[in-house]
């Protein structure tokens, strides 16, 4: 865990939380939103860098079956953090803990170990575990079954012989390379000539083996949880009007924006929470319209949502909680990035966003031109106004289409003629023949016309080909 | 009266949604005065249009739809013969100049080629304005005077304006107009499927298609008063116009021979007749015997009548190039079992030695080309092919196509996708057959298979998958049918070039160059003729046991000897040709064939079509005296007698037909390629019909007719022809001669011809060394890349293993060690590796396959040897490495060493693995396959082995037969459908498969019918453990 993720004294507190919007953020105490679990170990338990250090590896079989075990190995990341500020994550379904500083806290090592264990079976989460000198020696043991604490380097390759190559969790080629020279326990490996094995598969077997042995250091990655803002603000007087609310806020959205800028990272989505003294929490959500960490944008937009919000009671305290962080680069922040007009719609988003502040979210849509020859479904609603259209074959080009389509056709009245065509329209142009979309069970066949009626007014209307009924399907302007 | 000048049929490919025959009878119902077939850079519909046009009494005008690089796009149509060869030839040149299934067309290529054709320009829907000119500016400057510009209006909205604009265009630049259809389909109704075909074509969902669907149904064979309607009559009476001046008509080509084949001199008939003397003189050192002559003459006079001689020129010319080239060749088919194709080397079947008789070897009634397939050597054919295309040109000679089409799989395939369906939902139904019946989707079916059939989804897919079937997907190579004409072949059918290098096809099937009267000579590959060759040459180089004189070939080996029938009575018969097959194996207990006929008949009799005929058990009966042999009448009796009154061969059928039902010998043709058909089109009930109504007439009771019809049915597309099964039963001798009296040579040679045949190398092996051969162990001192022989110190022969079989090893590397072997001995594995410059795999490959260990001891020796050696540098002698210490490294065990053998050479020559289960398996109740021999019939039995076949024959009514090898021999399972689907895991992945079921025995026949599988091959990694049990 990162130094600055890690220390509650800085001003903003930066809720160290995982990605995963399914995680609850905790319930809110009057005064802060309660920091990660941190192990309350003073500096001095921290193991001095002279000290052997003792690895504790656990394996989570039931995450291998997980179609992505990672998210939930974070989370187990993170509750280990609290027996230890070294957690190292071994994907896809184990974890290294270091112990040694932790184990003047808990007692001794088989103590700490049946702990931990009993905290994962309380979960009803078949854990296997280990502890040893080294994170590899751990790690093995622990993938082996074996469930045994090892103080002693000097008693590693004694305790490892037995295991059977499998549990390295190597590479199938390079098992199937020391398969063929025999070796198939880390004994058989173990007593193998060095220089040997290392012309034989690279430097780095041996490298390894050294760090099993814990001959050498084996550096681990500390596992860092994902980021995301969130801070509170405590009023002293309860604010009562929205506006006001609105100015109160402003410097934690500031400090939002501080924090997306630092990281090079903008926001999808906000969410504001109220307390008030005697009433539920009232909970707001801001939506943009593509990646944003620009603090205008970000105030104007919560502005518009509050000032559509009336409001329960007082406000007590607020606390602005970003949705995950998403990367600014490549041009995602801007929706209608991409082929020209880029200077037409800069404006456009903020517009869209206020509007649809105000107006509600689905108030708001682009029309889309589809590639389909019925007309009902040649253009459909979008959310993002200005996607490309879908290009009309060139034989359709100049064939007329209404401005206004009918959210469905109206039948006309019969009229006397032959092909019963209705006497108040007079066909000016077509036929204009659709057969198509037989394939969904909504199969179209019709003889389009353009016509006029007795008031000088310009309809679609078609006929259909196997009913013999004529509808008026559009107006033209 | 309107010509349609402008249709597609399914043969362009994925557009056209109807056959030429239901466009050909549509115009003709709807009045047109004539169809031109249009198809795309293609003339593959145009035989069956021709028949179909012939039957319905319609002019067809044969063209082309051609779109040039630059987008101009045209219909071309022939109006002769002479255009009729200039359009074929332009298909050729923008076929050949693409990849298989595109063509390529500048619009250069076209004016000095099309001479005698029509062109319809056909402007694209913008093409009114100014820009439109240049092209048809163009065109006319070139085409002036048989140019038109075709109008093609489909009620899309524009068509007045269209119209008008191209009228204008046709004004400006004085080209005449014309009405045409760009048709599609031959009925509306097919707009679904057309539809379909589009967004298979693109490779997309119909509801992402888009724009790219047609807008409307009106791309169909329109009816007059809708033309009219649609288009001024001056346009419609140009299309008759046109039509007027295309006179060509299919009918007008001629095949001819090739005719370089005949020296300056003589006359086709004297060359036929000098070079069958010449044979007969080979054949018979002591006079040609008296009938055999009589046969002769009347063999040449029948050729000489139907002017066949350059088609028997031709196959003996191919033959004869094999033989110069050593290549091992045999014909067959009717023509190839006659005395003048013995004469002629085509064939080694003596005619004398048959039973019957080939006196309808070429029909004259029926005006068929003659039928002879020659077989090659699998691994040599593609020289055969290469001299065709050398000695006759590749304008001159070309493969015949094979249409592929539409397969019930692959239809659902296609459609489900199209139609946005689950691929692996559709993946699933498509593997179960269930839902099909042999002719439609059967809703029933279907439901039965997870589907509900009252969906509309269901329902449309069913449909379309209904529809589709049987259409042609693309053009393929015939397996080995070579059409070869006397003068340009591309001016009688376009040639195109096929998915594999070098090869060209035509733009024919099969049966449209039947219906030409074009004639084909089948070069097709069989592995077992270079098995057999190589057999004779490791023999031959060997030098055999004193009893034979000169050089082992096919005409030198004795023939009837009882020895090797005997062999083949007990069903020994692992490796040889045909009868080494479980079923054949069952048979042969059975029918104990004890001459050459006998293997005539045992080839054919265990085959489809006479199982669901219900042959085979009335013929053993009656061969072993349990049935009377009797006949309904002498003329049944003479077609019948050699084969006990029950029919088993195809042309047996036909002359019953004729003999007993009264058809004409042309009639019993259709018959035989009705029944080929049958099951896929229906299309047998006229025969029956004339059958048993023909049989009564002729006094034969109601009950014979009947099973003789159902006879027939049962032949189906599976009966086989006597004259194959002869040329067939002549290397069934062949090769069990060659494994009775040289198993080493005939193992080596089975070997180095792989993969072939029924058997994989562990079986052949093992079946070797029952047979008393040592085989000896791949070894990089003395193993040569096939298998080889070696002599022992009795003299006999041993076998080597080949570096073939090392998995993982180069061919380039192998020949490499071979050669520095050869300069002299490898010292030690890193002088095998410097001197050979082995890579690191071939290294690995040879120290898995355990071949070093002459040099670098076991296999955990050489695999650690072989890893320390660095990459090869050149500048250095070998042999300066550092010298390493031999490490602690592990002896391997035996069960290590046999499942290392299997993984690297496919086999072991140590104990077989179930020896070293044995233990195991007899405490679970699983017996040795031999001691099954022991029990009686009907007792329940349990057994293990490792799984070597599996087969599900489509006429076996859904059982599957397995068979399973132990340390003690072989057990054969059958698993019925119903135990098949409960213990389906166990049946398709186990490589050790137990079974417990039921004992059947009969004679020397023995089954285990499985009740309960299960899969036993986790025992088989236990094998590398560490185990007291193994040892």
């Amino acid at each position: 865990m990162s130094a600055r993720a890690r220390d509650s004294r800085t001003a903003d507190l930066f809720a160290a939380e995982l990605a995963a919007a399914s995680v609850p953020v905790p319930a809110p105490k009057p005064v802060a939103v309660p920091p990660p679990p941190v192990p309350p170990v003073p500096p001095a338990a921290r193991p001095a860098p002279q000290r052997r250090p003792l690895w504790y590896a656990v394996l989570f079989p039931a995450l291998l079956a997980l179609p992505a075990p990672q998210e939930r190995l974070h989370r187990l990341a993170h509750r280990a953090q609290r027996y230890t500020p070294l957690v190292s994550l071994e994907p896809p379904a184990a974890l290294l803990l270091e112990i040694r500083g932790s184990l003047r806290l808990f007692g001794p090592p088989d103590a700490l170990q049946a702990r931990i264990d009993a905290d994962w079976a309380r979960d009803g989460l078949r854990a296997r575990s280990a502890a040893a000198p080294s994170p590899l020696a751990a790690l093995w043991l622990a993938r082996a079954g074996a469930s045994i604490v090892i103080e002693d380097p000097a008693a590693l390759a004694g305790r490892l012989a037995a295991l059977p190559l499998a549990c390295t969790g190597w590479d199938a080629p390079r098992l199937e390379r020391l398969r063929a020279i025999g070796v198939t326990r880390l004994g058989e490996l173990l007593r193998l000539p060095r220089a040997g094995l290392a012309r034989r598969f690279g430097p780095a077997l041996v490298a390894e083996l050294d760090a099993a042995l814990a001959r050498a250091s084996a550096p681990r990655r500390a596992f860092v949880p994902l980021e995301r803002f969130a801070a509170r603000r405590d009023f002293e007087v309860g604010i009562e009007e929205a506006a006001r609310l609105a100015v109160a806020l402003a410097p934690l959205v500031e400090r939002c924006a501080r924090f997306l800028r630092a990281r090079r990272a903008g926001v999808q989505r906000l969410q504001l929470r109220l307390w008030h003294r005697a009433a539920p929490v009232t909970r707001v959500t801001a939506g943009f319209a593509g990646v944003t960490g620009d603090p205008r944008r970000l105030q104007r937009v919560l502005e518009e949502r509050l000032s559509r919000l009336a409001l329960a009671a007082p406000v007590r305290a607020a606390a602005l909680v970003s949705g995950p962080l998403e990367s600014l680069s490549g041009g995602s922040d801007d929706a209608f990035g991409g082929a020209g007009g880029a200077a037409e719609h800069a404006a456009a988003p903020p517009l869209i966003e206020r509007l649809r502040a105000r107006l509600g979210e689905h108030a708001v849509y682009g029309v889309a031109a589809i590639a389909e020859h019925r007309p009902e479904g040649a253009s459909r609603r979008v959310r993002e106004p200005g996607v490309a259209a879908a290009r009309p074959p060139i034989d359709a080009a100049g064939v007329p289409r209404p401005m206004l389509l009918l959210p469905s056709p109206q039948r006309l009245a019969a009229g006397s003629a032959a092909d019963a065509r209705p006497s108040d329209w007079r066909l000016e142009r077509g036929p204009e023949r659709i057969e198509s979309g037989w394939w969904d069970g909504a199969d179209v066949a019709r003889d389009y016309y353009v016509a006029r009626d007795r008031r000088g007014a310009r309809g679609w209307i078609f006929q259909e080909r196997r009913g013999r009924d004529w509808y008026l399907h559009g107006l033209f302007a | 009266m309107y010509a349609e000048l402008h249709a597609l049929s399914h043969y362009s490919f994925l557009r056209g949604a109807s056959s030429p025959e239901e466009l050909v009878a549509q115009a003709k119902r709807l009045g047109y005065r004539a169809l031109a077939l249009t198809d795309e850079c293609s003339l593959a519909g145009v035989v069956r249009a021709h028949l179909a046009a012939r039957a319905h009494a319609l002019a067809l005008i044969v063209g082309t739809e051609l779109v040039c690089a630059c987008g101009l796009k045209l219909v071309v149509l022939a109006t002769s013969r002479r255009g009729y060869g200039q359009l074929s030839r332009l298909i050729s040149r923008a076929r050949r100049a693409s990849p298989k299934g595109r063509y390529a067309l500048d619009r250069e290529d076209l004016p000095d080629a099309l001479a005698d054709c029509v062109i319809l320009w056909l402007p694209p829907a913008d093409a009114a304005a100014a820009h439109g000119r240049d092209p048809g500016a163009w065109l006319r400057e070139r085409f002036d005077g048989r140019l038109w510009l075709g109008i093609e209006l489909h009620t899309n909205g524009t068509d007045a304006r269209r119209l008008a604009g191209l009228e204008a265009l046709g004004a400006a630049l004085g080209v005449p107009c014309v009405a045409a259809g760009d048709v599609h389909m031959h009925r509306r109704g097919r707009r679904a499927l057309q539809d379909v075909l589009t967004a298979i074509r693109l490779n997309t969902p119909l509801a992402r298609a888009g724009f790219a669907l047609y807008p409307n149904g009106e791309r169909h064979l329109r009816a007059l008063r809708s033309l009219r309607e649609r288009y001024p009559a001056r346009l419609l009476a140009a299309t008759l116009e046109i039509a007027e001046r295309c006179r060509f008509d299919l009918a007008e080509l001629r095949y001819e021979y090739p005719e370089e084949l005949v020296p300056a001199g003589a006359t086709p008939t004297s060359h036929l007749r000098a070079l069958v003397e010449r044979g007969a003189g080979r054949r018979w050192p002591d006079g040609v015997p008296a009938p055999v002559r009589a046969m002769l003459e009347h063999e040449i006079s029948l050729i000489a009548e139907l002017r066949y001689e350059p088609f028997f020129l031709t196959v003996h010319d191919v033959v004869e190039f094999a033989r110069s080239r050593g290549i091992l060749c045999q014909g067959r088919g009717s023509a190839a079992n006659s005395a003048v194709c013995y004469c002629l080397g085509i064939t080694e079947v003596d005619p004398a030695r048959m039973s019957m008789l080939f006196e309808r070897f070429i029909s004259r009634e029926r005006d068929e080309p003659p039928d002879i397939d020659v077989d090659f050597e699998h691994e040599r054919r593609e020289e055969v092919i290469q001299y065709l295309y050398r000695k006759y040109g590749r304008e001159r000679a070309a493969l015949a196509a094979t249409v592929i089409r539409y397969r019930p799989r692959s239809a659902l395939r296609d459609v489900g996708k199209a139609l946005g369906m689950d691929p692996v939902v559709l993946d699933r139904l498509a593997k179960s057959v269930q839902w099909w019946d042999g002719r439609r989707v059967d809703p029933e079916r279907l439901r039965a298979a997870g589907f509900d059939p009252e969906t509309p989804a269901t329902r449309r897919l069913a449909a379309l998958v209904g529809e589709i079937l049987g259409f042609p997907r693309h053009l393929s190579q015939h397996v080995g049918g070579f059409v070869i004409a006397r003068d340009r072949l591309d001016e009688l059918v376009p040639i195109e070039n096929a998915a594999m290098p070098e090869r060209t096809v035509i733009q024919w099937d099969k049966d449209d160059i039947d219906a030409l009267g074009l004639i084909k000579v089948d070069v097709l590959a069989l592995g077992m003729l270079a098995a057999i060759r190589r057999t004779f040459d490791l023999v031959n180089a060997f030098g055999g046991p004193a009893r034979r004189g000169g050089p082992l070939d096919l005409a030198a080996l004795p023939a009837e000897d009882p020895a090797v029938y005997a062999m083949i009575c007990r069903a020994d018969t692992v490796g040889v040709f045909q009868i080494e097959s479980r079923a054949q194996m069952a048979m042969l207990p059975r029918l104990r064939p004890r001459n050459f006929y006998d293997l005539v008949i045992e080839v054919a009799i265990v085959r489809p079509g006479p199982i669901q005929g219900e042959m085979v058990h009335p013929y053993l009966r009656r061969r072993n005296g349990e049935e009377p042999v009797t006949y309904p009448s002498a003329a049944v009796e003479a077609v019948l007698r050699r084969t006990l009154g029950v029919p088993i061969f195809q042309e047996q059928v036909m002359q019953l037909a004729i003999v007993a039902a009264g058809f004409t010998p042309g009639e019993a043709d259709q018959l035989r390629r009705a029944m080929a058909a049958w099951r896929r089109k229906g299309g047998l009930e006229p025969f029956e019909h004339r059958l048993i109504e023909g049989m009564r007439a002729r006094g034969y009771p109601e009950g014979f007719a009947r099973q003789v019809f159902n006879q027939i049915l049962g032949f189906g597309e599976y009966g086989f022809p006597e004259s194959h099964s002869a040329s067939f039963a002549l290397l069934v001798y062949a090769s069990a001669w060659l494994k009775r009296y040289e198993p080493a040579a005939f193992c080596a040679a089975l070997l180095n011809s792989q993969p072939m045949g029924f058997y994989a190398p562990a079986q052949l092996v093992r079946d070797a060394r029952a047979h008393g051969v040592e085989v000896r162990a791949v070894d990089v001192g003395t193993s040569e890349w096939d298998a080889t022989l070696e002599r022992r110190a009795d003299g006999r022969a041993a076998l080597r293993l080949g570096l073939r079989l090392v998995k993982g090893l180069s061919r380039d590397g192998a020949a490499r060690l071979v050669a520095a072997r050869a300069e002299r001995a490898f010292a030690g594995v890193s002088d095998l590796a410097a001197r050979a410059a082995l890579d690191r795999g071939d290294l690995a490959a040879l120290a898995d396959a355990d071949a070093l260990a002459p040099l670098g001891g076991d296999r955990h020796r050489a695999a650690w040897a072989v890893g320390g050696i660095e990459r090869a540098l050149p500048l250095l002698p070998p042999e300066t490495g550092r010298v390493e210490g031999v490490p602690l490294l592990r002896t391997p065990r035996e069960g290590e060493a046999i499942v290392a053998d299997y993984a690297s050479v496919g086999l072991t020559l140590r104990r077989h693995p179930l020896a070293l289960l044995r233990a195991r398996l007899a405490a679970r109740g699983a017996a040795p396959a031999e001691t099954l021999w022991a029990l009686p019939d009907g007792e329940a039995v349990c057994t293990a082995g490792l799984v070597i076949t599996r087969q599900r024959p489509g006429s076996a009514g859904g059982v599957t037969f397995v068979t399973l090898e132990d340390e003690t021999g072989h057990v054969n399972l059958i698993v019925w459908e119903r135990v098949a689907t409960a213990y389906r895991a166990a049946l398709l992945e186990a490589r050790l498969l137990e079974v417990c079921g039921r004992l059947q025995r009969q004679g020397d026949v023995l089954h285990v019918i499985a009740r309960r599988l299960s899969d036993r091959s986790p025992l088989l990694g236990e094998l590398v453990v560490a185990s007291r049990d193994f040892h």
